[in-house]
């Protein structure tokens, strides 16, 4: 086990930021943190990393109690943090070589690891730059060169894709399951609940401080009653077309909103032939049509009743 | 090595303004020594008043008058002529004209009124210290004449000039007789305590612009948090900080002296240069010390100038570095006693009073006064140092 938390507890004021949170991490995994914004993710990580003391519970990594003083844990862990934390003096390899060199003194030896942060990262040919001439996404790369650079085994990666284009956040993406690959185990916080998905072996999702649930994303998608979420773009239905199709048993909810008919089935449910049947039958004319399964989103939406994310701007909802 | 390392290429960075500061810094230093030599007294010289001496006859007094106008006053070869002397004091080429009319001598010794004619031209001030003169010259032979009148004319005209050489000497207290120093070290005083004592002001103020300028890039709160998940430990962090950037000092602090060895080339090889040297250097290290102590204090880049102006402009105005300490009231002192300021300026003026002699300074230094301002400085530095390393450790902790 390389982390076990528990019972954390950490107070601001009056707001309870974490409440009596408890997980353990494997070596070799990717484990993700998913919550909305002020769901308590940056404050666990900051409390694990010793940058913040807490009120209550008990911190062990690499199977050490974790203190600001714990110099030869602190040695094998790399942080990429929330924000692009890099000297604005120096250009993009001096960047990696300091931060690098916080860890590795041999110079040498150095050297090559910059080298293959540099490449790891796709910023071949940025290296003389200085950072205010890097794009976002460049910037977030540093980010993630920096703090990756001495090869760490345990890395912390809290929302290092927050503000960055779709290119830089697949190699980004890519990146970490790279890292993975290669041994490191990672701990990924996210309010994007695609990426989540897409790279983590077990997730935990948190909100107001507290576990909602964990597990791998099917483990966590079998907690819930959704199956597939049917939609089709019909121009015209009536009340009591629609009122058929919620009798259906299979069928959980549906809506009708601008055009698009969304149809949500019970777990095990597969209706898709049904309701192609039921429009066919009714001689209901319709367009496009997306079948998809239960994500996250709907996973916190009916543990919470609330959505991950907020739908206008795409933003994590705040808590 | 890296964090000290990568301080002295911050530094590097900051070369042209800290270069540019740097030269202005002393600069002023070398022109407040070169111009706080000028006492008072070197300050004023005697003027002459050119005039024009018209004498109608000739007698030992008028003989005697003449050469005690001259002391005062350049004559003027004008002859008698009524329109090219008024064409010379129009044009201000004489400022007087004093004419001795015929039968003068006679009337004077006679006791009868015996008047000097004279004209005055735009500078009437300087006319009046003229009349002053012969009206005291004159007054001094009446003396005689009424109290001794069997004495001749030459022996009064004698003894007159000699009562009139006598003058009564005022002499301007300084600094340097307040402080007791000796006659012969007033040249030396003035250029070398006001260059190092003008130090607790320029080296001072261009160490909290430097260091503070250079901390600010390591004192942002991302920047803590990513070096506060290092296995580098805060201590070892900030020592290194502060090596880096006690280098800048001794840097700037060796270019200073180096300046002042180079202008006030007589202090090189006395036994004093070594003892200013030292002050200088304890100047260099309490400095350094409460800059990075403040650097940890400063929020913005707009900041560190006002705060430099308050804290090395205060500290010299409280403690005696423009205004010399025995000017100071007890009370002012007495606070200033709590700036390591105070005791820089306090064991210059101990080093300068001592003189460069080899037995002065080596007993100088053996004396425990010096010690003591030397040990004040030394206690001061180590404290702000301290405070400043506390400070960081508990900032490294407080950046999430």
């Amino acid at each position: 086990m390389i982390i076990r938390v528990k019972e954390l507890v950490k107070r601001y004021g009056d707001l309870q930021a974490l409440d009596n949170l408890s997980f353990n991490v494997q070596k070799g995994e990717i484990f993700g943190l998913l919550g909305p914004n002020g769901s308590g993710k940056t404050t666990a990580i900051n409390c694990i990393l010793s940058l913040l003391k807490y009120d209550k519970g008990e911190i062990e990594v690499f199977g050490k109690p974790m203190s600001p003083d714990s110099y030869s844990s602190k040695r094998k862990i790399g942080v990429v943090m929330q924000e692009v934390a890099v000297f604005e003096v120096l250009t993009v390899r001096e960047n990696i070589d300091y931060f690098c060199g916080l860890y590795v003194q041999d110079a040498e030896r150095r050297k090559h690891l910059v080298q293959e942060a540099i490449e790891f990262t796709g910023l071949e040919g940025f290296e003389n730059f200085v950072p205010k001439k890097l794009s976002g996404g460049l910037l977030r790369r540093l980010n993630i060169a920096c703090g990756i650079a001495h090869k760490p085994e345990l890395i912390f990666m809290d929302e290092p894709t927050v503000a960055v284009d779709p290119q830089s956040r697949h190699k980004i993406l890519e990146g970490i399951c790279e890292l993975n690959r290669q041994g490191a185990t990672i701990i990924y916080t996210s309010h994007y609940m695609e990426e989540v998905e897409q790279i983590c072996s077990r997730i935990m999702i948190l909100d107001h401080g507290k576990e909602i649930a964990s597990g791998s994303k099917e483990a966590l998608k079998a907690m819930i009653d959704l199956g597939e979420k049917n939609s089709f773009e019909v121009y015209d239905i009536s009340d009591e077309q629609l009122m058929k199709l919620r009798n259906m048993p299979e069928v959980a909810e549906v809506s009708y909103r601008d055009t698009m008919l969304l149809i949500k089935s019970h777990k095990g449910s597969n209706i898709l032939e049904r309701l192609l049947s039921f429009f066919k039958q009714e001689s209901l004319p319709f367009g496009r049509i997306y079948s998809e399964q239960p994500t996250l989103n709907d996973v916190f939406l009916e543990m919470t009743g609330r959505e991950l994310r907020d739908k206008a701007t795409g933003q994590g909802v705040q808590t | 090595m890296t964090v000290y390392k990568l301080s002295l290429k911050v530094m590097k960075s900051n070369i042209g303004p800290m270069a540019l500061f740097l030269g202005i810094f002393i600069g002023i230093s070398l022109l407040a020594a070169s111009s706080g030599g000028n006492t008072a007294e070197q300050l004023f010289t005697r003027s002459r008043v050119p005039i024009a001496f018209i004498a109608e006859e000739s007698s030992p007094l008028v003989a005697g008058l003449r050469t005690e106008v001259e002391k005062i006053a350049e004559i003027q070869p004008y002859d008698d002529d009524s329109e090219i002397l008024q064409e010379a004091i129009f044009y201000n080429r004489i400022s007087h004209i004093i004419r001795i009319p015929s039968g003068f001598t006679r009337a004077f010794l006679a006791g009868d009124e015996a008047a000097v004619i004279t004209y005055t031209g735009q500078s009437e001030g300087r006319a009046m210290y003229v009349d002053l003169a012969v009206e005291n010259y004159l007054n001094t032979l009446r003396l005689y004449r009424i109290f001794t009148p069997d004495m001749l004319l030459e022996e009064m005209i004698s003894h007159a000039g000699k009562d009139l050489e006598q003058r009564s000497k005022i002499k301007l207290l300084t600094d340097i007789d307040a402080e007791g120093f000796q006659a012969d070290q007033r040249d030396n005083y003035f250029n070398h305590l006001i260059f190092f004592n003008y130090q607790a002001y320029s080296l001072f103020a261009i160490l909290i612009l430097g260091i503070s300028s250079n901390l600010m890039v390591f004192n942002s709160r991302l920047i803590r948090m990513r070096q506060a998940c290092s296995p580098l430990s805060s201590r070892k962090q900030s020592l290194q900080l502060f090596l880096a950037n006690f280098a800048f000092a001794l840097f700037c602090w060796l270019l200073m002296n180096a300046v002042s060895l180079l202008f006030i080339p007589e202090l090189i090889g006395t036994s004093s240069m070594y003892l200013f040297i030292a002050n200088s250097f304890l100047l260099c290290f309490w400095a350094s010390s409460i800059s990075f102590f403040v650097a940890h204090l400063t929020k913005s880049r707009n900041a560190i100038s006002a705060i430099t102006n308050v804290i090395s402009l205060g500290s010299s105005f409280l403690a005696g570095v423009f205004v010399p300490q025995y000017l100071l009231g007890a009370a002012v002192l007495r606070a200033a006693s709590f700036t390591p300021t105070y005791w820089f300026v306090l064991a210059n003026t101990q080093i300068a009073r001592a003189g460069g002699t080899v037995s002065s300074v080596s007993s100088l230094a053996s004396q425990n006064e010096l010690l003591a301002s030397f040990g004040m400085q030394i206690i001061f530095g180590l404290t702000f140092l301290a405070m400043a390393l506390v400070l960081r450790k508990k900032r490294a902790l407080a950046a999430a």
